[in-house]
């Protein structure tokens, strides 16, 4: 038996160039992800089978609830119902109102028009350490860039759709940037993640902004990706270098990035929001301070 | 040595082994514990060009690199490249790896894990300009750790499956 029978550099070439290929066909092609999008459907049976310990251990959890829990647990979701609801009626009467006024001022309307839910797969996309996969894909209409929601702020956007799973990239992850905007004061930021801490940093910041830690942070609606108003973060560091041109704030994301389940996605008309723009006015009329 | 005993043998158990990877790489972290996740399924391709060096080659990599990247959802070809260049390394010194004890295995090992982690980082760096961390230093030292065990249970199943 020979050495050199299994060190053919010509093989080696061959794959390593149509490597190459692909990567960058698969960067700038919209055909080569098409193609990757069909067979990615091959890697739910793996997935499945990764994420049955935990799906079976959730079942569990839900079958072992005694009754009494069960019911504590009605009546307190019966609550939450009934605040909402009476929340919602008043926000009906502002809905109409803001679209009246905005009628008047001959801009469109603003609101997402379409949202569905979609479930986190309980797998780990290996590399990928703030990207998760949920359950709906091309089949149901996700397309790159989709913003995804939670109850309580901004998750992330899809970043990779294949017919029936889609990953989302988490606003922790160090590639995304989140155009955001103080709900106190209307300043202006980007939001980046930062990585393994699960934090956001926000970047060029100037020295003498007014900005403070508890500040809410919404999505501004600039760049046309998010939607305006939503939660992103809230400040929770800043540091004043006097030898830096910008302040190093950072803000701790608003959604249960690690413990929901179950997030939404939102279609919304991106044209229009990032033609509309507000001017830098502060958007909460309800700051005791100013 | 492939023709008398061709029927007892059962290639099978090399696809599987690639598929247990591919579970245990996509298996469920909580998140503070992702980055110290091992490539398992690196580790069970050095073995198989190791152990196998006829059968798992630089073209077998090749396929196995570009389901990881269809199954992690990533970039299309970046797995499939480092998987690529790993085998051909490991097929240089197959037969040189074979004859040594576990431990000194486990300094080629890092050699492989290390230019495999460098690729990645290097084309996540072009594509996305920035040294992410994705590809993290951690999940190497993990790796490092659980080939002892790895080997012995790889070896396992190659002499059940009775592969040479």
């Amino acid at each position: 038996m020979k050495l050199h029978r299994y060190e053919s550099v010509h093989a080696l070439l061959f794959f390593v160039v149509l490597s190459i290929v692909l990567m960058v066909g698969h960067f700038y092609s919209e055909n080569v992800r098409q193609i990757a999008r069909a067979i990615s459907v091959l890697s739910a049976p793996v997935h499945l089978i990764a994420a049955s310990p935990s799906t079976v251990y959730r079942w569990f959890e839900g079958s072992l609830d005694s009754r009494d829990e069960l019911e504590l647990e009605l009546a307190e979701l019966s609550r939450k119902q009934l605040v909402l609801q009476t929340r919602l009626q008043q926000f009906k009467a502002l809905e109409s109102e803001n679209e009246r006024l905005r009628n008047l001022l001959h801009a469109g309307a603003r609101l997402a028009s379409k949202i569905q839910l979609a479930q986190l797969v309980n797998v780990n996309l290996h590399g990928y350490s703030h990207t998760v996969l949920i359950n709906r894909g091309a089949a149901d209409g996700v397309i790159t860039g989709l913003p995804v929601i939670d109850e309580s702020g901004l998750v992330g956007q899809v970043t990779r759709v294949s017919s029936f799973r889609s990953s989302v990239a988490l606003v922790t992850d160090p590639a995304q940037g989140v155009p955001v905007q103080s709900v106190r004061t209307g300043m202006r930021a980007i939001a980046f993640g930062v990585g393994g801490t699960g934090k956001l940093r926000l970047l060029y910041v100037d020295q003498n902004a007014d900005i403070r830690i508890g500040d809410l942070l919404v999505t501004s609606g600039l760049g046309g990706i998010y939607p305006s108003r939503y939660p992103v973060a809230r400040v929770s560091k800043i540091e004043r270098r006097v030898d830096q041109a910008f302040m190093a704030v950072h803000a701790m994301p608003s959604a249960h990035l690690n413990k929901g389940h179950q997030v939404v996605l939102v279609w919304h008309d991106s044209a229009e929001s990032s033609t509309e723009l507000d001017p830098a006015l502060p958007l909460a009329a309800d700051s005791s301070d100013d | 040595m492939t023709s008398l005993f061709a029927s007892r043998q059962s290639t099978w158990v090399i696809p599987a082994t690639f598929l247990v990877s591919y579970v245990l790489i996509s298996f469920p972290v909580s998140p503070q514990w992702r980055g110290y996740s091992p490539d398992w399924v690196t580790l069970v391709l050095i073995y198989w060009c190791m152990a196998a060096p006829q059968r798992v080659g630089v073209g077998a990599a090749w396929l196995v690199g570009l389901g990881l990247d269809l199954l992690t959802f990533g970039l299309v070809g970046s797995h499939a490249l480092t998987k690529t260049v790993i085998a051909f390394l490991v097929g240089r010194v197959a037969l040189r790896l074979r004859a040594y004890p576990v431990w000194q295995q486990t300094a080629f090992i890092l050699i492989f894990l290390v230019i495999e982690t460098t690729i990645l980082a290097t084309i996540e760096y072009l594509l996305g300009g920035y040294w992410g961390g994705m590809f993290s230093w951690k999940a190497l030292a993990v790796g490092l750790a659980v080939w002892p065990l790895l080997f012995l249970v790889l070896r396992r199943c190659r002499r059940w499956g009775r592969l040479s």
